[in-house]
């Protein structure tokens, strides 16, 4: 007899595939949900992971074969460090010191590349470099005259040649250069002309920075950074052979012949760094991309109870017929797991091609932020995809468990009883709303404690809690709105509105997964628009108010708008004597790590903020008595964010690291700095010239003689420097302009991302209007045999449309308030280290809201006219 | 008129000059670094003996080439590469067959290789030839192979050629400053796989600068080293043109066992070559034996190299192949030994195996 039993496979035809070949749409739709989910997350790890990885990239290539690499927490390594380090060539070690600098080509907005001063001599121990044309083996050195009728290949010894430098083939080709072309460079405010002594083969580390890389001997980048005296890097090649106790002893020693605030390491540590940085950024994504998932999720779920509910004769037959509990609930997660296969594999593809515009905007963001000449090409991780792949199919599996469960419990006598179902629901709205509270109680719980090693976990945690709290709540809601809808709502709509409410209770079932799908995106949006506006504003406020000065001077910027180089004093000294300009004030950083930690340490002229005040503190002391006090006593001003991110606080001291070891600050005052997240250190800069030796400015901020307007005062100052420095000159009105484009584009991820959840929601309404008609065929036949009219029941389907998108707007909007406190209190602050005063861009919601509204209401015109047209004869044959 | 003018200016300006055959040399000064030559060397050559017998020969050099022709101070960097700093070393031994070179090259500022002008002191790592009150401390090492050595000397410095000028071709500037200490005795250490023994021997100290060329005839040279048993020393180098044929510039100079010194002509020389060997790594092919003669001298030597390959393939440093090695000095015709010597061959390995002064 159990030979007879309808087994897994012959229940796929009846249960699974005809229906979905029936509701080709709506499976479609279902698919497509996952796929947004799947290829978001996919989109945003690899355009992270390729930014990753092509700043790792550069990293070996530019640390090549060194088994050691020494750098400095500070200014840079006095090149005295070469001595104490001699010993290790008597080991069979090599050193290969380096100057690194960024540079831009052409202009002072040209190309961003970087450039690396190497010691030819000592550099292809290592890094690796291949010359583009054919390459003549010569003797060079010991020779008093060139050889005659023939000339001199390039070799890496080219660059001893005064103003020589080697260029990529990449970059040669970009910019139309041949050997002996001349090439500008704008670095530190000053134009250069160089000359390209060779082309490189796109090999080692003419392959850093995607090729955007170029080099020069190591004393012509000293001189023409200003960077004589000290060295940016030390490759130790370590000798061959070393096991790895060896490795690790001889880096101890090195390290013991370190001066202070130098450290040695594997080169790989700075690709950590960089991951640091860019890691609070890619969190806050992912989160982002999650709730795209999380949205999927409730689409899978929606399908599958949809098809339980519709094929409960179905199964009843088949069940009746001796098909086991067990292949009947199999047989749902399969359709759980095949809506999850095409969805996750859709997805993967359209985030690989999704991916390219993240990685414009990530890699844009990451860049401008942390490493200008980086051009980061997509890299498709495979395990990335697969990660992507899992999760959607995983997904999908563990949204069909509960209808796949349903389906099992099918009682075949049970199932000629209508309505059956629907009352087991209604009975369950109660507790699913009890759970609901204790949810949003412990999303309240879990938004006060502190990040978890610098990344806000808790308040992810609140924040999907808020989400899964309020969309069980979604039942609750439509009973309670529908019992509202009794009295005047009917007598103004009808006979139609009474038909809405009946069904939008009678399948409660399907309208709260609806509604809370509704919600879930639109908390987001709402959450992420407040969040957006609120920072917005505030950095707005802020940079009004700090921005005191009226023209605003820079090193070379490149194509990005980042800056980076620094203005030599003499130009500050032009700047000063130009007429018309009342007080210049050079702001001059540098970056360094705290436990590995990357911060800023900056300098400013107190004086000129304790007489322009114009740097708010974060406790609302005066400004200008704090300065004064803290000039008067060599102490420290801290940034908001490395206040919380170093846990430190007024009164306190910082040790910064200086070539004489730490030097011990004590901290006057924290001030507001949206300008940075690294948080920074500030010190007056005649205090910070006695610890460094650091000169010139990374900007100089201009107050300008009364009388003098901003555009005359720039004009004047272009014309005293023109022909001598290449520096850029911004006015006030320009560079706030900047600084709200530069944080509009960093945010262009954010709005991408919402227009999508959203977009999914509304489909989703759409989808349960769908299948809530297809539904109510028979029903719907019935009330047109009884006189309704085509028109009526088609209104009567915008109403429950309208009330859908209605509950979903209060509810998301609630629910997105809620989330956006925790977004700007918790998650901001702490990955951030930001205070941000909460302003809701309310114009902005409303005109999204209300689009929300309309959307829904044309996503129901479909199956508003699907249940106008339903063929009255053939819905009452089904009878 | 205006050539002259610009001419002048350069030599008021450039870093590099022509030698002035009237400046007088002085020690020690002279034994440092001349900034305005743009190629100088230091050059140590010697053979040397353990208490049980056992002979090694040793070659340490080093080398300075100016490639920046810029006066001090003209950079601001300490890196600016006036200067490359060359190295040799090399070990002969013949005991065990072997012949092993090591190379090295930095540039200005690194730290790594300098080159005192007050005084004798070269540094290149931790390879050093330095003079301390009169006598020549020597350290070189390669692997574990290492030679640290005081160096006496038995006779006053020689200046070669007149007044140490010595002519390599006839170009006008194809001169150079030569002068040796040609006998220094020589005590000290070898270690080889970390156990040291005490050496004794007799070393050949050359130092040599200028700026010019080397002579557009010029294919290569030889030179030889003599340490006669008589207590007498020789030196000699032959530049040789186009088929290896001598292209008139042969000199030398015979120095007395009381220390005065003789210049020789290319008349009073003759050199027959004996014997060849080819190198299987640059396929050059060297003369391998010698018979010299200089009648007016009364001498008519053998010269046989202890190990047949001595050729230096400086691929890291100079690109230069030459042969320098450490060979017998006898009677003609394998008869009684007479001495030792130190020959260096160069330009037998084609184009790229030619430096610039011997």
């Amino acid at each position: 007899m159990t030979g007879l039993r309808p087994g897994f496979r012959s229940l796929l035809g009846p249960l699974v595939l005809r229906p979905a070949a029936k509701d080709r749409l709506r499976f479609l739709l279902t698919i497509s949900g996952i796929a947004v989910g799947v290829a978001t997350i996919a989109a945003i790890r690899l355009a992270n992971a390729s930014v990753l990885s092509s700043f790792s990239d550069t990293v070996d290539f530019v640390a090549g074969k060194a088994g050691v690499t020494i750098l400095a927490d500070g200014p840079g390594i006095p090149e005295e460090t070469l001595q104490r380090l001699a010993w290790v060539r008597r080991v069979g070690a090599t050193l290969a010191p380096a100057i690194t600098e960024t540079a831009a080509a052409g202009a002072a907005d040209g190309e961003v590349v970087e450039v690396l001063g190497i010691d030819p001599l000592a550099d292809t121990a290592a890094r690796e470099y291949s010359f583009a044309e054919e390459k003549k083996e010569e003797k060079i050195f010991l020779e008093g005259e060139e050889g005659e009728g023939h000339a001199r290949a390039a070799n890496l010894s080219s660059i001893f040649e005064r103003d020589s430098v080697l260029v990529t083939s990449v970059f040669a080709k970009r910019n139309s250069l041949r050997p002996g072309s001349p090439l500008h460079l704008v670095a530190n405010g000053i134009e250069r002309t160089f000359r390209v002594a060779g082309v490189l083969h796109p090999v080692g580390a003419a392959r850093a920075a995607s090729g955007s890389i170029l080099f020069m001997d190591l004393a012509a980048a000293q001189e023409a950074f200003g960077k004589v005296g000290r060295l940016d890097r030390i490759d130790v090649v370590l000798p061959p052979g070393l096991s790895e106790d060896d490795r690790a002893r001889f880096e101890e020693e090195i390290r013991a012949s370190l001066p202070p605030g130098t450290t040695a390491g594997r080169p790989e540590r700075r690709t950590e760094t960089v991951d640091r940085l860019v890691r609070a950024f890619r969190v806050n994504l992912s989160a982002l991309g999650l709730i795209a998932l999380l949205v999927g999720m409730y689409f899978v779920y929606n399908t599958l109870s949809i098809s339980v509910l519709r094929r409960r004769t179905d199964i009843g037959t088949v069940r009746a017929l001796g098909a086991s509990k067990r292949s009947v609930f199999t047989v749902f997660l399969a359709e759980g797991l095949a809506l999850g296969v095409f969805g996750s594999a859709a997805g993967v593809g359209l985030g690989v091609a999704l991916a390219k515009g993240a990685l414009l905007l990530v890699g844009g963001t990451a860049t401008e932020l942390y490493i200008p000449s980086a051009h980061p090409s997509l890299h498709l991780d495979p395990l990335v995809l697969l990660f992507a792949f899992a999760l959607g199919v995983a997904t999908s599996v563990l949204s069909a468990l509960a209808p796949a469960l349903e389906a099992a419990r099918v009682d075949p006598a049970a199932t000629m009883r209508h309505g059956s179902v629907e009352a087991v629901r209604r009975r369950r709205t109660r507790p699913l709303a009890l759970t609901g509270v204790v949810l949003l109680a412990l999303a309240f719980a879990l938004a006060l404690p502190g990040p978890v090693r610098g990344l806000p976990l808790f308040g992810f945690l609140s924040v999907f809690l808020i989400v899964s709290g309020v969309s069980l709540l979604a039942p609750a809601a439509v009973t309670f709105a529908a019992a509202r809808l009794d009295g005047p709502a009917l007598r103004l709509f009808g006979v139609e509105a009474r038909l809405a409410r009946a069904n939008l209770t009678g399948s409660l079932s399907r309208t709260s997964v609806a509604v809370a799908a509704l919600t879930m995106a639109l908390a987001m949006m709402v959450s992420v628009a407040v969040m957006v506006g609120s920072f917005r504003t505030t950095v707005a406020i802020w940079v009004s108010q700090t921005l005191a000065s009226d023209l605003f001077l820079s090193a070379a910027s490149g194509k990005s708008g980042a800056s980076f180089g620094r203005i030599p004093d003499e130009a500050i000294a032009v700047v000063r004597d130009v007429d018309g300009v009342d007080e210049v004030d050079p702001f001059l950083a540098f970056g360094a790590t705290r436990d590995g930690v990357p911060f800023t340490i900056g300098s400013g002229l107190f004086a000129f903020i304790a007489k322009h005040g114009n740097l708010p503190l974060v406790d609302g002391r005066d400004t200008r008595k704090v300065f004064t006090e803290a000039l008067g006593k060599d102490e420290a001003m801290i940034s908001e964010p490395y206040a919380e991110k170093f846990r430190v606080k007024t009164g306190d001291f910082v040790e910064l690291p200086t070539d004489k070891g730490p030097a011990r600050v004590r901290v006057a005052g924290i001030y507001t700095d949206y300008s940075n997240d690294r948080g920074t250190v500030t010190l007056d800069r005649a205090h910070f010239q006695r610890l460094w030796p650091l000169t010139g400015a990374v900007t100089v901020a201009v107050k300008l003689k009364d009388g003098v307007s901003p555009e005359e005062g720039a004009r004047r100052v272009s014309a005293a420097l023109q022909g001598r420095y290449a520096l850029r000159v911004r006015t006030n009105a320009t560079l706030r302009r900047l600084v709200l484009r530069i944080f509009d584009r960093t945010f262009a991820v954010t709005y991408a991302l919402e227009a999508v959840a959203l977009a999914v929601a509304v489909l989703g309404v759409l989808n349960t209007l769908t299948a809530l008609v297809l539904e109510r065929r028979r029903e719907i036949g019935l009330l047109r045999v009884l006189g309704a009219s085509a028109a009526r029941v088609k209104r009567a389907v915008q109403y429950e449309a309208a009330a859908i998108g209605g509950l979903g707007v209060v509810m998301g909007v609630l629910s997105g308030g809620a989330m956006s406190l925790v977004l700007v209190h918790v998650i901001n602050r702490q990955s951030f280290g930001w205070t941000i005063a909460m302003h809701a861009p309310w114009g902005f919601l409303a005109a999204a809201l209300g689009l929300v509204l309309l959307a829904t209401l044309a996503a129901a015109s479909r199956p508003a006219g699907l249940a106008a047209s339903t063929d009255v004869a053939a819905a009452l044959k089904e009878e | 008129m205006m050539k002259h003018l610009v001419l002048a200016l350069l030599l008021l300006t450039g870093r590099f000059g022509a030698l002035d055959p009237k400046q007088k040399i002085s020690f020690p000064r002279d034994h440092g670094s001349h900034d305005d030559a743009r190629v100088e060397w230091w050059y140590v050559t010697g053979q040397i003996e353990t208490a049980s017998g056992r002979r090694l020969g040793y070659q340490l050099t080093f080398f300075r080439t100016g490639i920046a022709d810029e006066r001090k101070g003209a950079r601001a960097s300490a890196f600016a590469a006036r200067d490359l700093f060359l190295a040799h070393f090399a070990l002969t031994d013949p005991a065990a067959g072997t012949f092993r070179f090591a190379e090295r090259m930095h540039r200005t500022g690194a730290g790594a290789a300098t080159a005192r002008e007050d005084r004798l002191d070269v540094v290149n790592e931790d390879w050093r030839l330095e003079e301390v009150g009169g006598r020549l401390v020597l350290f070189a090492g390669d692997g574990g192979n290492e030679v640290s050595l005081l160096l006496t000397p038995e006779k006053p410095p020689v200046l070669h050629g007149e007044n140490g000028l010595s002519r390599k071709g006839s170009e006008r500037d194809a001169v150079s400053r030569y002068v040796s200490f040609t006998r220094l005795h020589s005590e000290g250490w070898w270690t080889s796989g970390g156990k040291s023994e005490a050496v004794t021997g007799l070393s050949w100290f050359d130092h040599e600068w200028g700026s010019g060329a080397i002579g557009k005839e010029t294919q290569g040279w030889d030179w030889f080293a003599l340490h006669l048993l008589d207590g007498r020393d020789l030196m000699i180098y032959r530049m040789r043109g186009a088929g290896g044929n001598p292209t008139g510039f042969t000199s030398g100079t015979l120095v007395e066992t009381d220390g005065r010194s003789t210049p020789l002509a290319a008349r009073d020389v003759t050199i027959e070559e004996t014997s060849r060997w080819t190198s299987a790594r640059s396929g050059g092919t060297y003369p391998a034996r010698w018979l010299l003669r200089v009648p007016r001298a009364g001498i008519e030597v053998e010269i046989v190299p202890l190990v047949k390959d001595q050729e230096l393939v400086t691929e890291k440093s100079t690109r230069v192949t030459y042969w320098e090695g450490a060979c017998d000095v006898t009677a003609p015709g394998g008869g009684a030994p007479l001495g030792r010597a130190y020959v260096e061959m160069t330009g037998y390995a084609g184009a790229g195996s030619l430096g610039a002064f011997p």
